[in-house]
């Protein structure tokens, strides 16, 4: 890879980083088919340079959560279990797959995902927050909503289809090369009663470890390109740090609701490549 | 409970250090790498090579070993986490999660050493 092309690709990075504070998502479903279809790279070397992005943000937002309190630990190491191990099966079968077909299933995920973000624009936060010293179990957790002004406590619900969705939401990170916590947030929510902001925090907490498990596939199987890799990870690190600086503030539902809408360009395009 | 509550703090800190530090050292290293292929210490990129064998090759007059080498941290970074969250849950004295952590650490060694693309 030339210089410039590495430059234009951290720049590219840095703005996927701005997006995916902003959005509330990884920017891995719009790094892969920026690169795909705008640099000409593999779809192997294009998902693991992604893969490594996802690694990068979630350490590094995970480190500046820590003082919030909003993620849950024992929860977090509990469904990596399950999303790890779908990790593991999403790489294996991403190197058995043909690009094409690869590049087709990533198409049919952009429009799953900008369906869900619509709809998550339209529906509330659902959480029943539990009397003060209420018992959480071994799973629940605690912490003080700075905006409302006061502790919120919940119960884990249904911990089995937390295990269950954070196996696809694994396998498909592991397959794909994104974050996968548009899948887990929302069912931790509304299934399994985690506030959203503990679902979100744990959720990246948890994508980073879940990355791993596949990235070491990727990395064995020869398609993570050094230099590609290292100046998309220091773009979008860049990218996510300045988004969290801006982030809250400009927050709308028409912003992301853009963005559906260019994902749903960007299945399109997929499908016919 | 209100003991847990400040054990969990400490250990969230504690990892919270953790990750900040890899991440920082892993670019770091992966500038230096960019900068030095930008001024033509490149080799041809080794097919097939494990986490270890990065570690092992590292030359520092060739900048895609270094490269390399700052993707192995970035890579190892949350396998650190997971490491702390063992040790923090044992000094808890908190086995189930202990358990639960070193199964996810189990998982993580298994795909590094065993599963190939």
């Amino acid at each position: 890879m030339d210089p410039l092309s590495l430059i234009l690709i951290a720049l590219a990075g840095v703005v996927v980083g701005i997006l995916g504070a902003l959005l509330g998502i990884g920017g891995g479903i719009f790094f892969v088919p920026f690169l795909v279809i705008v640099f000409h790279i593999p779809m192997h070397q294009a998902i693991a340079a992604s893969i490594m992005t996802v690694i990068a943000t979630s350490s590094a937002v995970a480190s500046v959560n820590v003082g919030r309190g909003w993620s849950n630990i024992r929860l977090g190491m509990t469904l990596e279990l399950s999303t790890t191990i779908g990790a593991i099966f999403g790489g294996v079968t991403a190197n058995l797959v043909a690009a094409s077909t690869l590049v087709k299933i990533f198409g049919f995920l952009a429009l799953v995902v900008g369906a869900i973000m619509v709809r998550n624009t339209l529906s509330q936060n659902h959480t029943e927050t539990l009397p003060e010293g209420a018992d959480t179990g071994r799973l629940g957790g605690s912490y003080y909503d700075t905006a409302a002004g006061k502790e919120v406590r919940y119960r884990v619900k249904k911990p089995g289809a937390a295990l269950a969705v954070s196996f696809l939401a694994g396998n498909i990170s592991g397959l794909l090369g994104v974050g996968g916590g548009i899948i887990k947030v929302p069912a931790m929510n509304l299934w399994c009663g985690v506030p959203i902001k503990a679902a979100a925090a744990t959720s990246n907490f948890m994508i980073g470890v879940t990355a791993v498990a596949s990235a070491f596939i990727y990395f064995s199987a020869g398609h993570v390109q050094p230099s590609i890799t290292a100046a998309a990870a220091i773009g979008v690190l860049a990218g996510s740090r300045a988004g969290l600086l801006i982030g809250d503030r400009i927050r709308s539902r028409w912003i992301t609701r853009a963005f559906a809408a260019l994902l749903l360009v960007i299945a399109v395009e997929m499908f016919l490549r | 409970m209100e003991k847990r509550k400040e054990e969990d703090e400490r250990m969230q800190l504690l990892i919270g250090r953790a990750l900040l530090a890899g991440v920082l050292l892993s670019t770091a290293v992966m500038l230096l790498g960019l900068i030095l292929s930008a001024a033509g210490m490149t080799a041809p990129l080794p097919h097939g090579i494990s986490i270890v064998d990065v570690f092992l090759m590292l030359d520092p007059r060739d900048g895609t070993s270094v490269l390399l080498l700052g993707i192995a941290l970035l890579l190892l970074t949350p396998v650190l986490r997971v490491v702390l969250a063992v040790v923090s849950f044992v000094r808890e004295r908190d086995w189930r999660f202990a358990l639960v952590s070193l199964g996810v650490l189990v998982i993580l060694l298994i795909s590094m050493f065993f599963v190939k693309g």
